[in-house]
């Protein structure tokens, strides 16, 4: 158990299982999206918060941009900082072995959300058929046996790696030679790539891709940081916005005013 | 058939609202998506609209049917639907499943570009870089930010209902326009994250004697500052587009390319 108490592995793992609910619930995050406050946390009940922070600094950059939009699984990098911040906690580790053993974990998540997912349209599927025999309690509530799997979906993986990972993470730890680590510190400079390329293709990009060369210029010539940036941003969007809908009044106008001449 | 003759009280948006919001992506699955959570949400509701089984069963089946947006926008929708149902009864299922279907893609577009996209690029980075600084204060105004986030959001399905079917002629001509203006704004935003959060820079220093040693990194900044993010960045925008990778097979790539490269001394 990483040389923790009982105690502490219990509030870890009812930590993950709050965050998950919220993921998937409400989406209140009144604890933060970011990674902070969840390595904060889990640093706490550890007695290092300091490492748990640096470790949830870390991978919120690493991992800006990688949402699940429209459904599809991505790796999680909410247990990535849950295992990393025990493992370099706990085996007092610098703090990319807790990343060479909790990116891994996150990966492995992809295949769980799948299979939960997988399971969910066969579940979702009866539900339908219970509510067309006129059994309406049965199909209303059964759909939520997928949500009590989501709710548990973080908290899993982070309970294996407590109760059954420390012998494997050990061994990781022990083999784990010097690239390896420098590899590890490179990859995270550029694994915020993944999440940058997913928005560059969620974003208009064909249309109004100026704007990405502004964003650019203002931050590496002029060295504005990305709030002032974001406000610029803010700007070009109302005028946009307002031009647009005095573009479309025109036109509309401007029918009418065709009208008119033709009467006269 | 007629008209619903209950008509729903506040008591009643505000319990579907919250059924909703327990569930809201947590049913999802592949065939009809968040169609079992829209159910849960306003089952007890619809209930109350329709005493007679048959009404009940077909609401149901309308609400069971494939269904997904972002959930913030989302609560907008089925509270309008909601209040279609209260307006038009059983007869105007057709019209509320045309009305979701035809809102969910451009709201959900919206909501996840600021919820998921825009917001985070804004907050993610000031609570990180004040974190490596020792300082909780970024964090917690992340936290302040989705707090006063949520207050609103809340309303968002109480709006939705009260404007019912209204909803698509207040947002009909809005909404390309909006989704444009978010998608400049989040442009410009990326713009700025590419060079700040990806910091890969080339070590390679070559000596061609006589004194004659080429920098590569500084040969690189005066050619285009952070030149190393802008091509990292467009190399795996260009994997992605198409899906010619998965995200996971992506994450994957940069990985090993990271631990290879800099194994080789390329890049640090």
């Amino acid at each position: 158990m990483f040389g923790m108490n009982i105690l502490q592995a219990l509030l870890i793992i009812l930590f993950a299982v709050y965050r998950a609910v919220d993921m998937y619930g409400p989406q209140t995050f009144v604890l933060g999206w970011s990674n902070v406050g969840e390595g904060f946390i889990v640093g706490a009940i550890l007695g290092n918060p300091a490492v748990g922070i640096e470790i949830g600094a870390t991978l919120s950059l690493m991992s800006l941009g990688v949402v699940g939009l429209g459904g599809a699984s991505v790796p999680n990098f909410h247990i990535t900082t849950f295992v990393a911040t025990i493992v370099a906690v706990q085996l007092n580790e610098p703090i990319a072995t807790g990343m060479a053993v909790g990116l891994p974990v996150a990966m492995l998540s992809v295949y769980l959300d799948i299979l939960i997912k997988t399971i969910g349209t066969g579940i979702a599927a009866r539900a339908q058929q219970h509510i067309e025999k006129g059994e309406f309690d049965k199909g209303i509530k059964l759909p939520l046996v997928i949500a009590f799997m989501n709710y548990f979906q973080w908290a899993l993986p982070v309970a294996i790696v407590i109760f059954a990972g420390q012998g494997v993470v050990q061994a990781i730890v022990n083999i784990m030679p010097e690239w390896l680590y420098n590899g590890l510190n490179v990859a995270g400079k550029l694994l915020p790539v993944t999440g940058m390329a997913m928005l560059i293709n969620y974003m208009p990009i064909d249309k109004h891709w100026q704007y990405l060369l502004l964003g650019f210029v203002l931050y590496s010539y002029l060295k504005l940081s990305v709030l002032p940036i974001g406000m610029i941003g803010l700007v070009f969007a109302l005028i946009y916005y307002k031009n647009e809908v005095k573009f479309k009044q025109l036109q509309a106008s401007g029918v009418s005013v065709g009208g008119d001449m033709e009467d006269e | 058939m007629s008209k619903p003759v209950y008509q729903l009280t506040n008591k009643d948006i505000k319990e579907a609202n919250f059924r909703f919001l327990w569930v809201s992506i947590a049913c999802f699955n592949y065939g009809t998506q968040l169609g079992p959570s829209v159910v849960w949400g306003i089952s007890k509701a619809l209930r109350k609209l329709y005493p007679e089984d048959e009404d009940y069963k077909a609401a149901l089946l309308n609400h069971s049917k494939y269904y997904n947006s972002q959930p913030y926008m989302g609560s907008l929708i089925i509270g309008a639907a909601l209040g279609m149902e209260q307006e038009l009864g059983i007869e105007g299922k057709d019209a509320i499943q045309d009305f979701k279907a035809g809102l969910m893609g451009p709201t959900a577009g919206i909501g996840d570009s600021i919820f998921w996209i825009m917001m985070p690029a804004i907050f993610t980075p000031i609570a990180a870089s004040m974190a490596y600084d020792g300082s909780l204060v970024g964090w917690l105004i992340e936290c302040v930010y989705w707090i006063i986030l949520h207050c609103f959001r809340m309303r968002f399905f109480g709006w939705g209902f009260k404007m019912g079917g209204n909803f698509v002629s207040v947002i009909k001509d809005q909404l390309p326009l909006v989704t444009d203006a978010v998608g400049i704004l989040g442009l410009t935003v990326l713009g700025a994250l590419i060079p700040s959060t990806i910091g890969i820079t080339c070590p390679v220093v070559l000596d061609l004697g006589n004194d004659n040693i080429v920098n590569i990194q500084g040969l690189l900044d005066t050619l285009l500052p952070n030149f190393l993010a802008v091509l990292s960045t467009f190399i795996a925008a260009k994997l992605l587009r198409g899906r010619k990778l998965t995200m996971t097979q992506l994450v994957l790539a940069v990985l090993a390319i990271s631990i290879l490269l800099s194994a080789l001394g390329i890049i640090a």
